[in-house]
């Protein structure tokens, strides 16, 4: 097995807000090889963008890494001082955001922005001109020499992404981070997308980790999944594991939720009653178990980290027996 | 007896003018953003509406409730035709809208009870005492709810009251356009089903306008496709799924990413951007798309045909389904 290029280790994530400390990421590790498509799911507000700023390093003012360590290639780069912390980025680490508006400056055209983007790079600003445009064919744009003249709410939304993508991959990065990268976008433009990121897997030596809360996309795409739930990773598995062989009763509501998973129209769709905790003040025990179609009592105390399989691990009491059980209570 | 009722519908907005239509107004053009608009809405029918972004979904919605001019076409509610601003101001309590967007449509300085009886007020309707925690009931709210303010919601929450305020006037059509856009799955379902027991309660018909192909395909009976401005199929929404019939929602209906690894597909996408309503093609909108393109569809407009009972396709070469689908 390749050496994992980044791995993120046990990583706490405090924000300090007006009402007082929240708890974002408790404990969260992942490691990401080479070649490897990483998705992370779960529901808003259980810490992915923050996961994701912590590998990038953009973390908000607010935020305070209170312990563990984000290292790429071996190097803890929380450590690093600033100025190669934003090395690191965009050379070696890039990401795509959700609204690929927000990546873009609208007053400038989109061939000034991405050889802006380059400014690192020792070439002359014909080569850069260049780079930009074979990175457009790259992804897909079909009239590249127009798009390089176009401002940014000239594209579609669909088209928008693609550049960002384009951009993103400019400095060669050897990690990309995609937070929601097709969620602004409608169904067929999101096939779009999830093409030119399946192209890139197979030419390209680094690692892509997708954020997202569309199962689809993750099953279409990833090659393993972390799941998020308040702040914790819950499960980690292959993804056909994930799918056809869930450990953790939330993974379990997640996919029976997911309206694409029902072969035949069903009135009522099954939900997941309740909200996330309050991370202000976690529980100390299953942050799940409150939503939990078969908490008990045990699950009032820490759950262990269950390792089912070399590549599957679960963080509930009952990550052994839980399979069909919650299936079937949650119809 | 149908409750809404569309015929030939078009609408064209005039194109921002640039130096030229200042200086000659004559030459000032204009954009048609969707015509040749036909369909029926049953009472106590769900219709679900898909189709690209851009294609002209959310402007045909508000011209159904006479918020933007149409400029072709006649729109029947209640048997009656619709056409001048008293016309649909007359049937403006009997329809409501649900916007995308909850908490942005949600005036953030009201609170949650005023926001429910604010189209009371209106249009000038009297409000019975329990008003508020009745409306707050019916969408599982608790009635403490009337205190807050629609920032201190979470987004489940904030499209519930979103739900009661579309139904503050007893409305018997329900227009909802992206109504679970943004909210996870988990709480998705929860509206949805909520939507689908007023429905059934209240008798209400809905049009539901969505990206979202999985969830239309649970709270439709009908869907209708939307492509370019153009409807190019409306069908049951069983055989729609299971065998659509234009080249168009056959490739939208295949581009859907499905949860599960073992059915990946290698060809997911439908190729080409989608052509702008500045330069739609002639005759067929798909052609620049469609793989069965022949000359026939660079020249002569398909029509909307019923290809089989119930079952309206916008291409030359439709066909009827083969096969038996009960
Ligand atoms: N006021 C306007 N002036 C000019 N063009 C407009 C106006 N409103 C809408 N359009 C154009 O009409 C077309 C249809 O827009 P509409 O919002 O109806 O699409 P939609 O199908 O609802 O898309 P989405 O799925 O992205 O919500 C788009 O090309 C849009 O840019
Ligand atoms: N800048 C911030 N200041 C304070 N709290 C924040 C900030 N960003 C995120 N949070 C909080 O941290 C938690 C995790 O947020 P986030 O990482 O954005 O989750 P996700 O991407 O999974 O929706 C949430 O409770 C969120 O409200
Ligand atoms: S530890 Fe208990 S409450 Fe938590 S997920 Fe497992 S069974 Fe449910
Ligand atoms: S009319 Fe022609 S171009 Fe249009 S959808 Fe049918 S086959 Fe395709
Ligand atoms: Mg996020
Ligand atoms: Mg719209």
């Amino acid at each position: 097995m390749n050496p994992p290029l980044l791995e993120i280790d046990a990583l706490n994530i405090t924000y300090h807000t007006d009402h007082g400390k929240l708890s974002a990421l408790r404990g969260a590790s992942l490691i990401a090889r080479a070649g490897e498509v990483i998705g992370i799911v779960g529901e808003s507000g259980c810490g992915k963008s923050t996961l994701a700023a912590s590998v990038i390093n953009l973390l908000p003012q607010a935020a305070e890494v209170t312990s563990g360590a984000v290292r790429y290639k071996g190097q803890d780069i929380l450590a690093l001082p600033p100025d190669a912390q934003r090395a690191l980025r965009g050379q070696d680490i890039a990401m795509i955001f959700q609204d690929p508006m927000t990546a873009f400056n609208p007053v400038l055209t989109m061939g000034a922005q991405l050889v802006d983007f380059q400014h690192a790079a020792q070439i002359s600003r014909a080569e850069k001109l260049n780079r930009a445009r074979a990175l457009l064919v790259r992804v897909g744009m079909p009239d590249p020499d127009l798009t390089l003249r176009r401002y940014p709410h000239q594209l579609s939304g669909g088209m928008r992404q693609r550049v960002a993508i384009a951009a993103a991959l400019l400095m060669n990065p050897t990690i990309l981070v995609a937070d929601e990268p097709t969620t602004a976008l409608d169904v067929t433009m999101e096939a779009q997308i999830i093409h030119l990121l399946r192209d890139l897997r197979r030419d390209y030596q680094g690692a892509i980790l997708v954020i997202t809360h569309h199962l689809g996309v993750v099953a279409e795409l990833c090659d393993r999944v972390y799941v998020m739930y308040a702040g914790e990773v819950v499960e980690e598995a292959l993804v056909d594991d994930l799918f056809h062989a869930p450990r953790h009763p939330y993974t379990s509501a997640l996919i029976a939720c997911d309206p694409g998973h029902f072969d035949e129209p069903t009135p009522i769709l099954p939900t997941i009653p309740g909200r996330l905790p309050d991370l202000r003040n976690p529980p100390i025990g299953c942050s799940f178990a409150p939503r939990c179609p078969i908490a008990s009592d045990i699950c009032a105390t820490r759950p262990p980290r269950v390792q089912i399989s070399p590549t599957q691990s679960a963080l509930c009491h009952k990550a052994l027996h839980v399979g069909q059980l919650v299936t079937e209570s949650l119809l | 007896m149908t409750l809404l009722s569309v015929q030939n519908l078009a609408l064209d907005l005039p194109l921002p003018g640039g130096l030229m239509s200042a200086l000659n107004p004559k030459s000032r053009r204009s954009l048609q953003i969707f015509a040749d608009v036909s369909f029926t809405l049953n009472p106590g029918e769900t219709l679900g509406l898909v189709g690209e972004s851009g294609s002209g979904k959310t402007t045909l919605a508000r011209a159904l409730l006479g918020l933007t001019p149409t400029t072709h076409g006649t729109i029947h509610f209640d048997d009656l035709q619709r056409s001048t601003p008293a016309d649909f101001a007359a049937m403006r309590g009997r329809t409501a809208m649900m916007f995308q967007d909850a908490i942005a449509s949600l005036s953030p300085r009201m609170t949650i009870g005023a926001l429910l009886t604010e189209p009371l007020t209106i249009h000038g309707q009297p409000r019975t005492p329990t008003k508020i925690a009745d409306m707050l009931a019916l969408v599982g709210l608790p009635p403490d709810f009337a205190n807050r303010y629609p920032h201190e919601l979470s987004g489940g929450q904030a499209r519930r009251v979103g739900v009661a305020r579309a139904l503050v006037l007893n409305p018997k059509l329900v227009i909802a356009d992206e109504p679970t856009a943004g909210l996870d799955v988990s709480v998705q379902g929860e509206i949805l089903n909520l939507m689908t027991d007023l429905k059934t309660r209240l008798n209400l018909s809905y049009l539901i306008i969505s990206h979202n192909l999985a969830m239309v395909r649970h709270v439709s009976d009908r869907i209708a496709v939307m492509y370019l401005g153009r409807l190019v199929e409306i069908g049951p929404t069983r055989q729609t799924f299971a065998q659509p019939l234009h080249p168009y929602s056959q490739r939208l209906i295949a581009s859907e990413p499905l949860p599960d690894p073992r059915k990946r597909r290698e060809d997911l996408a439908i190729k080409g951007e989608i052509p702008s309503l500045l330069n739609r093609p002639k005759a067929c909108v798909f052609q620049s798309r469609c793989p069965l393109v022949q000359p026939i569809c660079r020249n002569i407009p398909p029509e909307l045909r019923e290809i089989t009972p119930h079952r309206f396709v916008r291409c030359h070469f439709a066909e009827p389904p083969t096969g038996a689908f009960p």
